[in-house]
């Protein structure tokens, strides 16, 4: 009975993270009960890790996901070798000629054209593409060490201290997450706006699911044999938790990080869009969106590009996640 | 079960202290904002005017004053305590009100030191603030007095009027998105999920992948306003922009749901991709179990085995997804809502944070937490219903 | 499978069918703008209801009217003592006032009421209720009829320049001692100083007489008391038809104990929009009668429309108004910090900018660039007053140089403040974009609405934005509220004891040539200081339907609904 329960829990609580993906905010696709129990022990020794990376190459969605990942990095890094070269410095306006070049459709000079203000989308697109790497990356850095921090804690410690921080995560879980969001960036004074709060607000936000998911996972490895002969053996809980437990369920995690990139972009582009992430000039796939959507009858690419550049780069976050579940749960190996 | 949902509802407390707590103070960190000058834009109003509305709102006080002045605007009952004395007149109390000198103490019993006429009375507790009191009921029990009104959010700094009466105005709306918009899910989630569960690795199973992962990927903002296009813009004449009409307004053109097509769609999408992924592997696993093989050696009908035993118990996963996203759902979905112009809670308050009408972002948030308590507590009974294993309350563990 | 599938589609091409068509019972039959396409005059037919987008209404009680789309159903209801001629706004005429005289030194006004005025349930109009309303602006105690709390009204400084002000707003009276109801007809105002331009001030729609026993009592309405501030009672043209239906409309009709000129039309409906895309779209559909054009929608819009001959009257044919407004965006320099206290470096800032560029990018042709803190439709305007306001990359060098800063070198970045999602991001990106190529780095310093305007308070600026739209179109209300050393307004905090002297100096000339001549000294001097740099000059961006006739939509953004009419449908 109390197992039930437990289970029965355990599954709502992950499937709670979901509920931040309401109003489009989604920290990633659903936790569902049998990404909890991807295989620990399938990651520990090295021949299957080999194994994890030769099914993972295996799977051609996953890696054409890795590859457009790859090419965004790149174009993103050596966007100021070549961008402003062959298209204009998308950065800046020339007022003199801006009223002639504005809202001009797709040529060899402007790829998808160019906006309100005459300057290159596509040139924008690609500094767009820094914006985003850079939050998604770093925000998901965040909740992944506030949550594997906490998780550890709390899943090795339980008792209260479990409850304690479970609580603090049903108190963030409850609250809408994208006002809370919103909230976070009003407090940010007007000098300090920019990109460091927005990953701060995406990524302080996005703690409690990893909290939950890595919990969950540390508890059913805690059950393993090894643990309690580590734990007769004389080992120190730090060791314990460190050297044995940690790394044996992190694998749900490293699932979960990988969409969460994708998860966090998107975010960022809502922000940017409601008018509260990243501020002009800086550039911002989602603010690029904001702004063009006035022109929609006249111009459309304006707001079609930089929506299909989010597409793009999201959905091969998620499908390299996707990619890299399958290639560690032996359980779909079949 | 009487008593399991009385527990629940006990843990709900805590979180919404430690919500509303959170939001008072993160509100009170908000940096140099003037709300009160919204009201005039970008003219200038007097310093003498501000402050005089701050007192009026009671914005004047500490944070934590604050917070208890609204736990105890919410509370339906209060204990007061007359001494007896009269009131005496105050030319800087508003003409009609009685002037209370005693001091707002605690968050339930409210002490004050005069004896109001029967009826309603119009109190006035400080210089330049009032409020209504024994709107429903009033009763003497010993030297105390048991006073019933509704539940008072307060009033917005913009405009004046009740908090209550905007979200009034504002949460029909949000229910009726989420509604739709849940149908939608249901309907193509979970059917979309048993189709490519039965017919795994088949065309129809990669194409509800496929298409999931690409919705999961939609920037919802994006879709909605690329829906418009495709309908409003592209195809305007053969729907005579039937859909891209907003929902207020007096026009009275279309019947009301048509209004909600593309916003139930666009608010549905993510849900509805995730209530298929669901869907799918749920159903998977439990075929893959024992009893499920077990039916089917004992030589049952594949589809009663499938609609009889299968069925019931992967949906529950999916139930509790879909009600706890409904719940979300009635938190408002303010980028669908700012897209539609959809005047719902969400987009009402996210204007209200960005103009920092505190007093509605409070009231809205209060709102969304007790639907999504609501809608969360719906989802733990609905447990008992779909799955016999579970039974409520305490003892047998 | 592949059968299901069939069927499925089917289904789904039947639901778009239906879809569709239940869209197409929407598509209204095109109606052909009238042949002459003139004023219709002539021709006129009464009755109909014309629909008129607003946002949300703050309040539509005149005691705490300020945003233009509550101002806009309060001025259907009530009428104030004058009224600010629609066309000719340089001139007043009477409205609830049938004469009014300024003693010599313009420091007492008598206004001397129309006879048999009446507010819409009938009873009278008096002098007491001018009193009655005035006071009860000015009051820190006014209660809100809606939630029946205390919420002072912030409009209480149209009337500062009364006698007694101060001492109702201290809380020292409830009754200012200047104004006064001699008799029923006649109501006599003394003011503290000398204000000539008074009369353009009760123009505002504010100023209204209010009915006190309905304010107190509540409105009937259908056999139940309904709030005064969902239902307010005046003695405009038109009256409320039923309580204001929050967020979605408010509907007025002619008001049958109206003492002026009757509307044509039967009556408004103000329909309430959360955005004005919705709002245009809803035109689009044929479902409202003025709408305002969303950006960049604006040249089809003109091509599909026709555009008003005066940019204000819409007549079938000519129905997107691009009039001028009596408003001004233009940006403020902080003339305490430590930059920008340096002359030629205002100079060479306000050289820099490419207003031209800005109005024809941003905002399609339909703003116009500003030589002039004075909109072209106030009376002292003088055409390129403001020396600077031009774009001139050789005279910002020469400046910036002049400025000790040559190229820019020994600058250090300026902060360009502004407040976020109100569109004016692109606008910044363009001046930033001009500062750069004289060789000014700037940096963005955006915020949400209200923490901007309590950073312009506070001084924590270097360049900034604003707009003003004037309350009444005077040039008193441009350079007292904007430079005037104490005032408010005056954000670049410009201290000018000259300044502060000669406005109250033109205050008190009642020759309103002499006056308008003093005025547009006072500009000159003020403009050489560079304290502000105008960029623009609003215009309307709206569109009228094809059936609506001789609308006139004024440059303070007022509709005249009196004279409007509409074409019988065909």
């Amino acid at each position: 009975m109390s197992k039930d329960k437990q289970s029965r829990e355990s599954r709502i609580n992950e499937e709670h993270s979901v509920k931040d993906g309401r109003s489009g905010m989604p920290a990633g696709p659903p936790v569902s009960a049998e990404l909890a129990h991807v295989g620990h022990d399938e990651l520990a020794g090295r021949t299957l890790f080999g194994d994890a990376l030769r099914r993972l190459g295996r799977n051609k969605l996953a890696v054409a996901a890795l590859v457009w990942i790859i090419i965004v990095i790149i174009a993103a890094v050596t966007a100021d070798l070549w961008v402003p070269r062959f298209f204009g410095d998308p950065r800046t306006i020339n007022s003199v000629t801006a009223a002639a070049n504005r809202l001009q459709g797709p040529s060899s000079h402007h790829l998808m054209g160019t906006d309100e203000l005459g300057r290159d989308i596509f040139g924008r697109v690609v500094y767009g593409a820094r914006t985003s790497l850079v939050v998604g990356f770093t925000a998901v850095a965040i909740s992944l060490t506030i949550g594997l921090l906490l998780a550890a804690v709390a899943g090795f410690y339980g008792k209260w201290l479990d409850t304690i921080i479970m609580r603090i995560t049903d108190i963030f879980l409850a609250f809408p997450y994208i006002l809370f969001s919103i909230l976070i960036l009003a407090i940010v004074p007007p000098e300090a706006r920019g990109i460091g709060p927005v990953i701060l607000a995406i990524g302080l936000l996005g703690w409690p699911t990893f909290a939950r998911l890595y919990r969950g996972s540390v508890l059913s490895v805690k059950e393993n044999d090894y643990v309690d002969a580590g734990r007769a053996l004389g080992a120190s809980d730090a060791r314990l938790m460190f050297r044995h437990i940690a790394p044996n369920a992190i694998a749900p995690v490293i699932v979960y990080a990988t969409m969460s990139v994708g998860g966090a972009i998107l975010t960022e582009a809502a922000l940017s869009f409601l008018g509260l992430g990243i501020q002009p000039p800086a550039i911002s796939w989602g603010k690029m969106i904001e702004s063009g959507r006035g022109y929609l009858i006249v111009s459309p690419g304006l707001v079609f590009w930089p929506g299909m550049a989010i597409l793009s780069t999201v959905l091969a976050f998620t499908l390299l996640g996707d990619g890299v579940r399958d290639a560690i749960d032996v359980k779909m190996k079949d | 079960m009487f008593q399991y949902i009385s527990r629940r509802v006990l843990q709900f407390i805590p979180v919404f202290l430690g919500v509303t707590l959170l939001l008072f103070l993160t509100a009170n960190y908000l940096p140099g904002a003037d709300p009160i000058q919204l009201k005039m834009g970008e003219k200038a109003i007097d310093p003498a005017t501000k402050a005089r509305l701050l007192k009026n709102l009671g914005l004047d006080r500490p944070w934590y004053a604050q917070y208890v002045d609204y736990l105890s605007a919410l509370s339906p009952v209060h204990v007061v305590y007359y001494d007896g004395t009269t009131p005496e007149a105050d030319p800087k109390v508003p003409a009609g009100a009685l002037k209370q000198t005693g001091t707002v103490a605690l968050i339930i019993p409210r002490i004050a030191s005069e004896v109001p006429p029967k009826g309603v009375t119009t109190i006035s507790p400080r210089e330049g603030m009032t409020y209504t009191r024994g709107e429903v009921a009033r009763w003497a029990i010993g030297g105390l007095t048991l006073e019933f009104d509704p539940p008072d959010l307060g009033t917005s700094i913009y405009n004046g009027r009740k908090v209550l009466d905007i979200l009034g105005e504002t949460y029909p709306y949000t229910v009726k998105l989420a509604l739709s918009a849940i149908i939608l899910e249901i309907i193509f989630g979970i059917g979309a999920g048993i189709v490519s569960a039965i017919k795994k690795n088949s065309f129809w199973d990669v194409l509800v992948t496929l298409s999931t992962s690409i919705l999961v990927a939609l920037p919802v903002f994006w879709l909605g306003i690329m829906l418009q296009y495709t309908f409003a813009i592209w195809l305007k004449d053969a729907t005579g922009g039937a859909f891209y009409l907003p929902a207020t307004g007096a026009s009275g053109e279309f019947a009301d749901w048509v209004y909600l097509i593309l916003p139930s769609i666009t608010l549905a999408s993510v849900s509805t991709a995730y209530a298929a992924r669901i869907m799918r592997s749920q159903l998977l696993e439990v075929t893959g179990q024992d009893y499920i093989r077990t039916a089917y050696a004992k030589g049952l009908p594949a589809r009663k085995v499938l609609w009889g035993h299968a069925m019931k118990n992967a949906l529950i996963p999916v139930v509790t997804f879909i009600g706890l996203d409904f719940g979300g759902m009635l938190s408002g979905a303010i980028l669908t809502e700012s897209v539609f112009n959809w005047p719902g809670v969400g987009y009402t308050i996210f204007r209200a944070i960005v103009g920092r009408d505190f007093p509605i972002v409070y009231g809205g948030v209060t709102i969304i937490l007790f639907a999504v308590m609501f809608m969360n507590l719906l989802v733990d009974i609905s447990y008992a219903f779909l799955d016999p294993r579970i039974r409520f309350g305490g003892g047998e563990s | 499978m592949s059968k299901r599938f069939r069927v499925s589609m089917a289904l789904a091409m039947a639901l778009v069918l239906l879809v569709s068509m239940a869209g197409m019972t929407g598509c209204k039959a095109k109606t052909t703008p009238s042949k002459d396409g003139g004023t219709g005059a002539g021709d006129i037919v009464k009755g109909g209801t014309m629909s008129f987008y607003i946002g949300e209404p703050a309040y539509i009680d005149p005691y705490n009217t300020q945003e233009s789309e509550g101002t806009e159903v309060e001025q259907s209801l009530f009428d104030s003592l004058t009224r600010v001629d629609p066309l000719d706004p340089k001139n007043l005429v009477g409205a609830a006032a049938e004469s009014w005289e300024p003693n010599a030194d313009a420091t007492v006004f008598t206004f001397k009421l129309k006879a048999g005025a009446k507010f819409s349930d009938g009873t009278p109009v008096t002098a007491k209720d001018f009193v009655y309303a005035w006071n009860r602006i000015v009051n820190p105690n006014t209660i809100n009829t809606l939630t029946k709390k205390v919420d002072a009204s912030v409009i209480g400084y149209h009337l500062a320049f009364v006698k007694g002000y101060d001492d109702v707003v201290g809380g020292k009276a409830t009754e200012m001692s200047g104004v006064k109801a001699i008799d029923d007809a006649t109501f006599e105002v003394t003011l503290s100083q000398p204000f000539a331009d008074f009369a353009f001030v009760v123009a505002h729609p504010a100023l209204a007489p209010v009915p006190q026993a309905l304010v107190e009592g509540g409105v009937d309405y259908n056999g139940a008391k309904v709030p005064f501030g969902d239902f307010p009672v005046g003695n405009g043209p038109f009256k409320m038809a039923e309580p204001w239906k929050h967020g979605q409309y408010i509907k007025v009709v002619a008001n049958e104990n109206y003492v002026g000129e009757k509307p044509y039309v039967d009556g408004v409906d103000f329909k309430i929009f959360k955005d004005t895309e919705a709002a245009y779209t809803e035109f689009e559909a044929g479902n409202l009668d003025f709408a305002p054009i969303g950006e960049g929608k604006i040249k089809i819009a003109q091509e599909k429309y026709g555009v008003s001959a005066d940019g204000y009257t819409v007549n079938p044919g000519k129905q997107v108004v691009l009039g001028a407004e009596n408003a001004t965006y233009y940006m403020i320099f902080n003339m305490a910090d430590k930059d920008l206290k340096n002359l030629a470096l205002r100079k060479a800032i306000s050289l820099a900018i490419n207003r031209q560029a800005i109005c024809d990018t941003v905002f399609e042709g339909t703003r116009e660039p500003a030589d002039n803190i004075l909109p072209p439709g106030i009376a002292g305007y003088e055409k390129g007053a403001w020396e600077f306001a031009k774009y001139d990359v050789a005279a910002a060098k020469a400046a910036l140089a002049e400025a000790g800063y040559p190229e820019g070198k020994g600058l250090g970045t300026i902060k360009l403040s502004f407040n976020s999602g109100a569109g004016h991001e692109k606008i910044m990106e363009i001046v930033q974009s001009d500062l750069k190529a004289i060789g000014i780095t700037t940096v963005f310093d955006s915020a949400d609405f209200p923490v901007y305007l309590k950073s312009l308070d506070a001084g924590k600026f270097q360049v900034a934005r604003l707009g003003w739209l004037a309350d009444y179109p005077i040039t008193d209300n441009f350079l007292y509220p904007l430079f005037q050393s104490k005032s408010g307004d005056n954000k670049s905090k410009i201290v000018d004891p000259a300044v502060d002297k000669a406005l109250d100096e033109a205050r008190k000339i009642t020759d309103d040539a002499g006056r308008i001549k003093a005025y547009q000294d006072i500009n000159k001097t003020i403009q050489a200081q560079v304290p502000v740099s105008p960029l623009m000059f609003y215009k309307h961006t709206r569109v009228g339907s094809s059936r609506i006739n001789n609308f006139v939509w004024d440059a303070q953004g007022l509709g005249d609904f009196t004279k409007v009419w509409i074409s019988p449908a065909k």
